[in-house]
């Protein structure tokens, strides 16, 4: 699979690479180019995605359709209420030849990851799963093995309403850079997703329009795309605005601030802009800061994207 | 969660209760009350009665205990019962509750009283706020020196401590402190500005109330033994400053009192009151001002005869000096005397009668020595001659330390102890001289003085106390006759420590033979001077000359307050102008200003930039609603955002950008 991509990472143009990228995303997933951005900026900020809807939006065809597209190593993880560290991780196996146990690697040990309906499974595999991907190497039986890079995770979940889910704490939310919804298709995308091809049968026919070795220099590129004073003034203004604001329990911990100036530096580093501008930050605050702010005001509670969307508009561009 | 969090502080002061810094807050504000409370206290404690005194300290303990032993306060009717109980106990003390002395003890009952059944940050405020009162109180008793960086100290600590139960936030008592302190240097200025130009009435605001306890100096009889103990004290009674020529030491005695009735052992001032006989300068007048400390006594110490005196003074018929009330707070009185004068006769029979009684049964030995010296004698000056002489040959010994004496004080001491301080001789003295016919009296009062280089007053302490005679002789009036010079010259002509034997302690020698010592007690009284003069007795005189100095010429209060609310809006105004200066706005960078006025302009032609909107959105959506500007705005909007936001801004960039925004026709 690797051999049919250029090797030549040098010639790496970020931005056609992301466009070709995306436009072969785009006939899978009909309308969602934006969402479909922000994943991979995700990716290239080395951060971990949440997507966050109700089943049968095409999450995990997103996922898998990414996969294919990057050229990584895939797997899933369906987790379930009786889903165990194991299942995640690996486990050690006697085996009578040797007479050792011998790590069988768990599924955790793929380039991308999806964790599906994460909030399904007991906080005893959640944490193992978000150990992992803050680590990025797994300990077991006191052998350490580093994770696959690039390592990226794609946790789904459903809307914590539904009955049989352990909703994520915030201590765990805060690992995932971002956090994005798909949402309805469009009515006319939708009459076109009725009339088409089976979308699995699609994925077959995707091939690599990247590669791992390509996807990693990018990630290298990201934290050195220019981030100027007047930028920096308008992020320290937005995490200042959520920090003093009566809206929110809590304003955005350091942590989230370097992880909004990132999104927004891999977000310039995709669109070709030689700066970081506040259209940058602007573009990926919705899905940075919108799991991360808990509203004070629980009667009527904002929705992550509208938290987004005050965020922004409340915050003056100096 | 709420709730959780209390749960985890109490469990966090409930576990680390041994140490005072993890102590729960109400019991830190406790303790700072408490202090604070104490603090105030220390000022008064000679002031107060004792019982009081353990009272209030027993029962800060008490509080201090109960918190920290988290018992309950004592009941309400045992807190009534105490609080009663001390009440009455100051009215039976006192007798009043009115007055400095009881209004002090009952303030300190009464802070006790509340502290102890505080529970509530209104309950301490209370307290601190008695504590500043009783503070203050501190003042009404005495304007030293030395009280006054204790009072600052003790401001500050209260002040610190109010802060400490108000804190909304957390704040340690080092920051309560600092803040504290930062806010009374800023206060500062306003409050030397008050002190300077707020209208004061001429003379003394407010009486301090007279005080019944603790006179110092001398008093209106005199016992031997009496100015002997008065000389331990190295004390000041006066400070003096001349104008003009300054009497030497053998003529400087201050005159107190003129003590006329003698029972053969004490000296008294009599009640009756005689007819004055005219004055007669010989010498020259001295000029002078006196600056007297308190003694809560009416009588003013002047230079011998004084000739001319202030208002609310009178001059008795034997030249002492009186207020017209006791002598409680530092008073400043500007003399004339004379050291050399005749006092034109005759003597006026009531009064000779007076200065020649005795007691007719007491001391008969002296009795028959001094009539058979008379009969010896020539004349009454061959008399004094006589006795004099009798002193300085005979076995006769100056002491701080004399020995007690028999009932009939003046031949114990002529003919067995022949030990005596000043008092000894001045009594023997006047005795003889009565015994033979000539009128006589005992003077109480000081004699000489030091000059403090350092402030130019001389300085008079209780060490300097003395006691001499004055005898009538009918040519010449009123003669100054001093015993003590005959028998020990060195007392008169360099002071008391020149004049006692070594073996014996004398106040203020080891002053006299270290230099640094008496260079240091010199700046101490200095200071101490230059406190009385300029802060303590600052007065309307004085605002009126500063303001004389200032250039307002016959300025009376309303310039004052001109002044005051002036400099209360000149203050103001530079501290408005500081805190502009401090907080104005960084200076604008040209690339913002550009921008702003494009922005600026666009708004103008109905498209304004929403605040929240970053510049290559808003710039974007100006190309679509004015595409005939579309190259321009292009070129603009890609200067600015490499400018602003990209990593090689160029000035040239900014030129072009700052020339395509000027040219910009809408």
């Amino acid at each position: 699979m690797e051999s049919s991509v250029p090797t030549l990472i040098t010639q790496a143009d970020p931005v056609a690479l992301v466009d070709a990228t995306i436009a072969q995303l785009n006939r899978i997933i009909l309308g969602k180019e934006r969402e479909l951005r922000l994943c991979i900026t995700c990716l290239l900020a080395r951060g971990h995605l949440l997507i966050e809807d109700i089943p049968g939006v095409g999450k995990t065809t997103l996922a898998h359709a990414l996969a294919q597209s990057l050229g990584l190593s895939y797997q899933r993880v369906q987790f379930t209420s009786d889903l165990l560290p194991a299942d995640i991780i690996g486990v050690s196996v006697f085996e009578r030849e040797t007479g050792a146990f011998r790590f069988h690697k768990g599924p955790i040990f793929s380039q991308l990851v999806l964790a599906d309906e994460v909030n399904r499974a007991t906080p005893k595999a959640q944490s193992a799963l978000l150990e992992a991907m803050e680590e990025h190497q797994v300990t077991v039986d006191g052998n350490t093995y580093p994770l696959a890079a690039p390592f990226f995770v794609i946790a789904t979940q459903n809307p914590v309403y539904q009955i049989g889910t352990y909703p994520l704490p915030e201590s765990q939310l805060d690992r995932f850079l971002m956090r994005i919804d798909l949402g309805y298709p469009d009515p006319n995308l939708e009459r076109q997703l009725l009339l088409g091809q089976d979308r699995r049968d699609l994925l077959a026919t995707l091939t690599p329009t990247m590669s791992p070795q390509q996807l990693l220099l990018l990630q290298t590129l990201v934290p050195n795309v220019h981030v100027s004073d007047a930028l920096l003034d308008y992020v320290q203004a937005i995490v200042r605005h959520t920090r003093e604001s009566p809206k929110y329990e809590t304003g955005l911990s350091p942590r989230a601030a370097i992880a909004l100036m990132r999104a927004a530096q891999a977000w310039a580093l995709v669109h070709g802009h030689s700066g970081v501008l506040p259209e940058d930050v602007q573009a990926v605050l919705p899905g940075v800061v919108g799991h991360r702010l808990k509203p004070r005001d629980t009667a009527s509670p904002l929705s992550p994207r509208e938290i987004g969307e005050e965020v922004l508009k409340a915050v003056a561009v100096p | 969660m709420s709730a959780l969090s209390h749960a985890r502080s109490g469990r966090r002061s409930a576990g680390q209760m041994a140490s005072a810094r993890s102590w729960p807050l109400f019991m830190q504000q406790l303790a700072w009350v408490a202090g604070s409370f104490a603090l105030t206290i220390v000022p008064h404690l000679g002031d107060v009665r004792p019982w009081l005194v353990v009272l209030a300290f027993a029962t800060v303990v008490w509080r201090l205990t109960i918190e920290l032993r988290e018992w309950s306060l004592p009941n309400k009717w045992l807190r009534i019962a105490i609080a009663l109980g001390a009440m009455l106990g100051v009215l039976a003390t006192y007798r009043t509750l009115n007055g400095l002395e009881a209004g002090t003890a009952f303030l300190i009952v009464m802070g006790a009283m509340k502290l102890l059944e505080s529970e509530s940050r209104r309950d301490l405020t209370v307290v601190v706020f008695v504590s500043y009162f009783l503070l203050f109180a501190g003042f009404l008793y005495d304007q030293q020196f030395v009280l006054f960086p204790y009072m600052l100290l003790a401001i500050w600590f209260l002040t610190a401590t109010l802060m400490r139960i108000h804190q909304s936030a957390p704040v340690s008592s080092l920051e309560a402190l600092g803040t504290t302190g930062k806010m009374f240097l800023q206060a500062l200025p306003l409050a030397v500005l008050l002190f300077l130009l707020f209208p004061r009435l001429p003379g003394q605001f407010w009486a301090v109330p007279a005080r019944q306890v603790a006179t110092t100096g001398l008093d209106e009889e005199m016992s031997p033994g009496d100015v002997s103990e008065l000389s331990i004290s190295g004390d000041i009674a006066f400070r003096v400053k001349f104008e003009g020529a300054v009497p030497p030491r053998n003529e400087r005695y201050w005159r107190g009192l003129v003590l006329h009735d003698f029972d053969g052992r004490t000296w008294r001032r009599p009640r009756a009151i005689y007819v004055e006989r005219p004055l007669v300068p010989i010498g020259p007048e001295y000029e002078y001002r006196i600056m007297l400390e308190p003694h809560n006594r009416p009588w003013v110490f002047a230079l011998d005869a004084p000739t001319q005196w202030p208002r609310g003074t009178r001059r008795t018929y034997d030249y002492e000096l009186l207020s017209n009330r006791q002598v409680s707070t530092l008073t400043t009185y500007d003399l004339r005397s004379v050291t050399s004068y005749r006092v034109e006769g005759p003597l006026p029979r009531l009064l000779r009668e007076a200065d020649l009684r005795l007691p007719p049964d007491r001391n008969p030995r002296s009795r028959e020595l001094a009539q058979r010296m008379r009969a010896e004698a020539s004349s009454d000056e061959a008399f004094i001659e006589a006795v004099l002489a009798m002193f300085r040959t005979q076995e006769f010994f100056y002491t701080l330390e004399p020995p007690r004496l028999e009932a009939d004080s003046v031949d114990d001491f002529l003919f067995n102890t022949r030990r005596g301080f000043c008092e000894h001789f001045a009594s023997a003295f006047t005795f003889l001289a009565r015994a033979a016919g000539i009128p006589a009296r005992v003077i109480a009062g000081y004699q000489g003085g030091d000059f403090n280089p350092l402030s130019g007053y001389w300085v008079v302490r209780q060490s300097d106390a003395h006691a001499w005679s004055e005898v009538w002789l009918d040519d010449r009036g009123w003669v100054r006759v001093d015993p003590t010079a005959a028998v020990a010259p060195e007392r008169i002509q360099q002071g008391i420590d020149a004049a006692i034997s070594e073996e014996e302690s004398v106040p203020g020698r080891v002053f006299a033979r270290s230099t640094v010592l008496s260079q240091l007690r010199n700046a101490w009284d200095a200071i101490n001077t230059y406190w009385n003069d300029n802060i303590v007795k600052f007065g309307q005189a004085h605002q009126f000359a500063l303001l004389d100095w200032l250039g307002f010429e016959n300025a009376d209060w309303r310039y004052l307050g001109a002044g005051l609310a002036l400099s209360f809006v000149a203050f103001f105004a530079t501290l408005g102008l500081y805190l502009a200066l401090r907080y104005r706005a960084p200076p604008r960078d040209p690339l913002v200003q550009i921008y702003e006025r494009l922005c600026k302009r666009l708004a103008r032609h109905q498209l304004p930039r929403a605040p929240y909107e970053g510049p290559r959105d808003y710039l974007s959506r100006i190309i679509v609603a004015r595409p005939d500007l579309a190259p321009q705005l292009r070129e603009i909007q890609q200067l600015y955002l490499n400018l602003r936001y990209g990593p090689t801004p160029l000035a040239s960039e900014l030129s072009r950008l700052k020339f395509l925004v000027n040219q910009l026709k809408l």
